[in-house]
């Protein structure tokens, strides 16, 4: 079947970004299908970073006897709370390594059971937005392990459609169902769930940017935040709106709700973002500009940010816990 | 933001935005009172003739026993001035030092000031210097026991001279978006408090070259009640560049965004 969104496999691997999905059958294949992938990366001397919750960083430390220290485990449940994070992770290991000189292969399992039905639209979000982050840089490849036994086939169908190779049961083939992330992503997007009528609303201008950040703190008092949740929740926000004002129409809307132990706050404007990968990069010290949405995908637990028609909708979610 | 006088002491300076005189002079009576507990001389000034100036006070207890002992003075703006001075500048701060130095030889505990300086601000070349009177009159408040409570209508002063103005005051009674921020002296540095995000760097940063200049080149900015990466960055750049001052007490989310944007304090 020929697909509209067919990447056309014009680039020999070694000096491309290969982006593999690895659909494993519970913790033994989960082994079976990493391994290999790891052993090869030992045998050629690679820099590796493996990002995948703590369990599977156990595994795989009792399996990798002897070489677990040659290769980077962290606990992705921290790394990539929010999705709209892992890119930048992934940028800073291929900074910190010279991949030209020296190849990089990491594992980066972004959705695990127990991951809510937005923070799996953010994952599959970030899934598509690797390959057009990736694309055009340095040789590397990551494998994205989804597990079959936990997951719901919908998050395995869309796994297929954000990867162009699939490994399974031992094979590495080409996805017939891959999209490229031009496709799933614009020129117009879904709008997210709608807000909550209890949400508290505030119109802002440059005059309001105290007003805005009042309530925010105000309410995250109320929800519960410690003191550094608050400060961090208020400045992503006033990050945000301070792009409204400057980038997005000279004005914007907040709303403000809680939703059980998480208080979301919702920026929209008339702006439009142009670039799909805002936020996805850290920014050098010296540039001047492409700090604050950088920051607030750092600050927070979950960030939404959606070009629509009529305007930008930025999501953001700190929980009290 | 203020909200009263009450309770404030000897080197207090205020910055007391108004649109309704009743509320004003309710403010000077009230910083009288606190006064004449503290013990110190007070200075009325105001533009508007001497009559009206007496009548201002008619309800402060004990008021001809006071300007008879010579406790409370009242003195038309002009008399501040430089009389070779043709424009409407700001009072020297040389005239206030000598009446702070003269209350302390003839036994109080300093002077305490109350002034309606609207008229300094509303000219659009003389705003700029009276505020940078405001901040070297900040300066001399910090270690001296002079308290002023600098009065400005707000349906008179351009909001940019308000902004300015009321900048360079520890505390501010009125709105508080005229003045997101404020940049005073303590005895060893140059204070900021309040909010800085990316629409007031650029008033930051002007300000922070008209104040009066520490002796230490210290900014010590532990009050800023919020900052954002612009701020930070400004606040950075300031400190790096020749003339700059210093940053010192940077509260946890300076410090926080430094380490995210990977510069030094």
């Amino acid at each position: 079947m020929h697909h509209a969104g067919r990447r056309p496999l014009i680039r020999d691997r070694a000096h491309a970004f290969a982006h593999d999905a690895l659909l494993y059958d519970g913790p033994d294949d989960f082994l079976e299908g990493t391994l290999p992938f790891l052993r090869e990366g030992l045998a050629a001397g690679e820099a590796m970073l493996v990002a995948v919750p703590q369990d599977r960083i156990a595994l795989l430390r009792a399996a990798l006897t002897g070489h677990a220290d040659r290769v980077c485990l962290v606990d992705m449940t921290r790394l990539g709370r929010n999705p709209a994070a892992i890119i930048s992770a992934w940028r800073d290991f291929l900074g910190e390594n010279d991949v030209r000189q020296r190849p990089a292969r990491g594992i980066g399992e972004p959705i695990w059971d127990g991951r809510s039905a937005q923070e799996i639209v953010e994952c599959q979000r970030h899934e598509s937005l690797l390959n057009l982050a990736f694309d055009d840089g340095p040789p590397w490849q990551l494998m994205c392990p989804y597990d079959t036994r936990a997951l719901p086939d919908d998050v395995i169908l869309e796994a297929r459609r954000s990867h162009p190779f699939v490994r399974e049961r031992g094979v590495r083939r080409e996805s017939r169902d891959y999209v490229a992330p031009a496709s799933v992503l614009g020129p117009e997007e879904d709008d997210l769930p709608v807000v909550p009528d209890r949400a508290q609303r505030l119109a802002f201008t440059r005059a309001e940017m105290t007003d805005v950040r009042r309530l925010v703190s105000r309410q995250a008092l109320q929800a519960g935040l410690d003191e550094e949740r608050r400060a961090d929740l208020v400045l992503a926000v006033s990050e945000v709106a301070s792009n409204s004002v400057l980038h997005g129409g000279g004005d914007g809307v907040l709303a403000i709700w809680r939703d059980a132990d998480a208080l979301v706050c919702e920026v929209r404007d008339r702006g439009r973002i142009a670039d799909p990968l805002v936020g996805r990069a850290r920014p050098s010290p010296h540039q001047r500009g492409g700090h604050g949405m950088w920051l607030v995908n750092a600050l927070c637990v979950l960030v939404q940010v959606r070009a629509l028609a009529d305007g930008n909708v930025v999501r953001m979610t700190l929980h009290a816990r | 933001m203020l909200d009263s006088v009450a309770g404030l002491g000897l080197h207090d300076h205020v910055c007391w935005i108004f649109d309704d005189e009743d509320d004003v002079r309710g403010a000077a009576l009230q910083w009288f009172e606190e006064g004449l507990r503290l013990g110190q001389r007070l200075l009325y000034v105001g533009a508007r003739e001497p009559e009206a100036l007496n009548a201002d006070l008619a309800r402060l207890d004990g008021v001809a026993a006071l300007v008879a002992a010579d406790a409370l003075r009242v003195v038309s703006l002009p008399t501040l001035h430089d009389p070779a001075r043709e424009a409407d500048g700001p009072p020297p701060m040389a005239r206030y030092a000598a009446a702070t130095e003269d209350a302390l030889a003839d036994g109080y505990t300093g002077l305490r000031v109350a002034a309606d300086l609207t008229r300094l601000a509303v000219h659009p070349t003389a705003w700029e210097a009276q505020a940078r009177w405001e901040s070297e009159a900040d300066r001399y408040m910090a270690s001296m026991p002079l308290a002023v409570l600098c009065c400005y209508d707000r349906r008179e002063v351009p909001g940019a001279a308000l902004a300015d103005i009321a900048s360079f005051h520890p505390l501010v009674h009125g709105s508080r978006r005229i003045a997101p921020f404020r940049l005073f002296a303590t005895q060893d540095a140059l204070a900021l408090s309040g909010d800085v995000d990316g629409f007031s760097v650029d008033a930051l940063n002007r300000l922070l070259g008209m104040a009066a200049q520490p002796e230490g080149g210290v900014l010590d900015i532990g009050a800023l009640e919020f900052i954002d990466h612009r701020g930070v960055l400004a606040l950075v750049d300031h400190a790096r560049a020749d003339g700059g001052l210093s940053l010192r007490a940077a509260p946890p989310m300076v410090r926080r965004l430094c380490t995210m944007l990977d510069v030094a304090l």
